[in-house]
């Protein structure tokens, strides 16, 4: 479905990808993993065409989208839910929600969709007309997720969905990303909450210094000893 | 009190220009965080396309002020493309001084093909004023204040009630998050700024017909207006902008009736100056400086 070859970012100077290359096929969750700086966001970003890549090739349903400003890349269904969730608090929910459906053609569908996406998210349906200020982390980023829904993407990027989140609410968001699988949707996830990822995901890509050191299968990276040392471990130790 | 209530009602219809004129200002910030200096200039250039118009084919009222509509739609975008689209990353004080420059290059334009500096602009209506009990209303200022009142209500349906204005709004208050919506964020832009030159344009025709003369000074003159009532109401503020506009021309309308015409402008300045100390997020209050710090976090 994505298809990933080479790809570059540039910074001015700084070199923040240099050379990935992925692959996500249609209806798997992948995981995006690495520390801080590694190059995951900048690859999401290169994808879905907030940042030009400097070189390299990305591909989507078979076709070239390298060059695509993001709002033709949305066109075709590739979503990103933003890092930090970007919620624009002087709106109201339900405005945020059709944001979200901007790119959808037809407004009566959007309405639809509302009715639609709020059946994962039943506590967003009493809040529609307060403002996207009021809501908590864990509540913002739930509708994050489902301002990214109303777009109706075939795949779906998350960018770090439980960073600053409270345990009980990043489960809630990770039990959430499992159900979306289910209703056909393939994402592709970034987080630093390395176990979590890997235990939803089919796949996994390692990112060290804008370079791919390690991927395949989530249960056997979880294993790797890589992984364990590097990040498990860590957590493990708190 | 006859006088007094007589200068509140000329003062309010002046001030429904100096309200288009703030609007244009605002809507400009409020979107794109930067001022816009030669926001009174294009205008100005719009009027003299207007002039040009007259002068060449003795044209009729409505074909002149679409004429200085155009004018100052199209000399807008030409500001936009040069101080806004290609320094759109760059720092906010390269497109104000940019725009400043762009503010000199249009007036000397200006002065080259105009060299009479003044010129008979054609009043839109020249009927007698209109009496209504102790007071009087003339036309013109009337025509003024409806135009600006139907375009105020419309601007509001737009940012209210439309697709697009909820883009509009989306962007002015986070970019980047527009963005991740699949937003044309540049598109949005363009046409907020279309907009702007667009009302700008018609306040430019209603106050010089009205004041039936035009001289390049008049982009200065409009700068300054519209800038003041901008500050006045609060900036980035749409409803604070008619309200700022209206205050400055009640302002002005008694201080030359009470004080004589040249403290005109020295009222006004001063005014501005109290709200500046005492008020600074202007009419609208405090919003206004909140968002202004919010967009210089994220300049």
């Amino acid at each position: 479905m994505l298809e990933v070859r080479d790809l570059q970012v540039s910074y001015g100077k700084v070199r923040a990808v240099q050379g990935v290359s992925l692959e996500v096929e249609e209806g798997e969750i992948v995981a995006l993993i690495g520390a801080n700086g590694a190059g995951k966001s900048s690859t999401m970003h290169a994808v879905c065409g907030i940042e030009r890549p400097a070189g390299g090739q990305v591909r989507f349903l078979g076709q070239s989208i390298a060059r695509l400003p993001p709002h033709r890349i949305m066109r075709r269904g590739i979503v990103q839910v933003p890092e930090g969730r970007l919620i624009f608090g002087g709106l109201t929910i339900a405005q945020n929600l059709r944001l979200g459906a901007y790119n959808v053609p037809g407004r009566a569908r959007a309405e639809a969709d509302i009715d639609r996406v709020l059946a994962f998210f039943p506590m967003l349906r009493d809040r529609l007309d307060e403002r996207g200020a009021a809501l908590s982390g864990g509540q913002a980023q739930m509708l994050a997720l489902a301002r990214g829904l109303m777009a109706r993407p075939k795949l779906l990027m998350l960018d770090e969905p439980s960073l600053g989140l409270a345990p009980i609410a990043a489960q809630e968001v990770f039990a959430l990303i499992a159900r979306l699988r289910g209703a056909g949707v393939t994402i592709l996830l970034v987080e630093q909450n390395v176990r979590q990822a890997l235990a939803i995901a089919d796949r996994g890509y390692v990112l060290e210094s804008g370079r791919i050191i390690l991927d395949g299968q989530a249960a056997e990276l979880a294993e790797h000893e890589l992984l364990v040392s590097a990040y498990l471990g860590l957590q493990r130790g708190g | 009190m006859v006088d007094f209530i007589q200068n509140c009602l000329d003062g309010i219809m002046l001030g429904s220009s100096y309200g288009l004129l703030a609007i244009g200002f605002t809507l400009i910030f409020g979107v794109m965080r930067r001022l816009n200096l030669s926001y009174g200039p294009s205008i100005m250039v719009g009027a003299f396309v207007g002039t040009l118009v007259y002068l060449e084919f003795q044209a009729n009222a409505v074909a002149i002020a679409a004429a200085t509509v155009v004018g100052a739609v199209i000399v807008g975008i030409y500001v936009e493309r040069l101080c806004f689209r290609a320094i759109r990353r760059g720092a906010a004080v390269a497109s104000m001084v940019s725009s400043f420059v762009i503010w000199m290059q249009l007036e000397e334009i200006v002065t080259v093909v105009f060299p009479d500096r003044t010129y008979f602009f054609p009043p839109l209506v020249s009927a007698a004023p209109v009496e209504l009990g102790p007071f009087f209303f003339k036309l013109e200022n009337v025509v003024m204040f409806a135009c600006a009142a139907v375009m105020t209500v419309w601007l509001h349906w737009l940012l209210q009630r439309t697709r697009f204005g909820l883009a509009l709004r989306a962007v002015s208050e986070d970019p980047r998050a527009a963005l991740f919506m699949g937003i044309n964020v540049g598109a949005v832009m363009s046409l907020a700024f279309v907009i702007a030159s667009a009302f700008g344009g018609v306040a430019a025709y209603l106050i010089v017909s009205a004041d039936g003369q035009i001289t390049p000074l008049f982009g200065l003159w409009a700068t300054f207006k519209g800038l003041i009532a901008m500050m006045l109401g609060g900036m980035g503020s749409i409803p604070g902008a008619i309200l700022g506009g209206l205050l400055l021309g009640v302002v002005e309308a008694q201080s030359i009736w009470y004080l004589g015409t040249e403290y005109r402008d020295l009222s006004a300045y001063f005014l501005l100056f109290l709200f500046l100390v005492f008020r600074p997020g202007g009419l609208m209050g405090q919003l206004a400086v909140e968002r202004e710090q919010a967009a210089t976090r994220r300049v």
